[in-house]
């Protein structure tokens, strides 16, 4: 893993969960990108309430991964919460564009 | 206000170094007592700034420099905005001016300037 980076999996619910934590930027995003391309077909939930820092390069990585699971019709619901995550979505208009939960309660809801 | 030396960080122009520059950022932004949205802001606008000059391929050093008095500015050399060929949604520039009002490309490189209160 990247320095400032941390992936994990773990359950919540009966549902998998990939909770990410730290910073995605220039040199962690790849790690992320990779991983998410790896296991496309697993990533259902992706956890960023533990992201402390995200930039246009972590954007792409989540926009790109988006784009995989709209065309094959699989459900990525990204969990942000009040903060530098939701701030970036918010000012770029992606909140309008990806499938996003305040929590892994919500994101389970209707899964 | 007495004038004061700049602060300026140069760094080599690898990935491993965008984190260096926005911990530059928010240490001096704190220094100056900045409000901590402020900060974040500086921190992006760091980080998307520093990122575009090491997507532009160069080989010279990325320096980041901020003028702490009236206008203070934050600005990172050398950019290249065209550098950038990813979806219009997601380009540094863009956001960068979606949370900062004055943002000019001059000069091989592209300077913030800003107030001390956040306009986002």
């Amino acid at each position: 893993m990247a320095n400032n980076l941390s992936i994990d999996e773990c359950t919540h619910a009966g549902h998998a969960v990939i909770a990410v934590r730290g910073e995605i930027d220039l040199a962690t995003a790849p790690t992320l990108a990779a991983y998410l391309q790896d296991g496309a077909e697993h990533v259902t939930i992706l956890d960023l309430t533990g992201v402390s820092f995200i930039d246009s390069t972590g954007l792409r990585v989540l926009l790109s991964a988006h784009e995989a699971a709209s065309g094959e019709d699989r459900r990525f619901v990204i969990i942000a919460e009040q903060g530098p995550v939701t701030k970036l979505f918010s000012i770029t208009g992606v909140d309008e564009l990806l499938d996003l939960r305040d929590s892994r309660d919500a994101a389970v809801a209707d899964a | 206000m007495p004038d004061t030396a700049p602060f300026r960080l140069t760094i080599p122009p690898r990935a491993e170094y965008v984190a260096t520059a926005r911990l530059f950022a928010a240490t001096v932004a704190r220094v100056l007592e900045l409000d901590e949205t402020l900060v974040e802001d500086l921190k992006l606008a760091t980080s998307e700034l520093v990122s575009l000059a090491i997507l532009g391929g160069t080989d010279a050093p990325v320096v980041v420099t901020v003028v702490p008095h009236e206008p203070m500015t934050l600005s990172v050399t050398p950019v290249d905005p065209s550098a950038y060929s990813g979806p219009a949604v997601a380009a540094p520039v863009d956001i960068v001016g979606a949370v900062f009002s004055e943002v000019e490309i001059a000069s091989g490189g592209v300077t913030v300037t800003f107030g001390l209160e956040p306009t986002v």
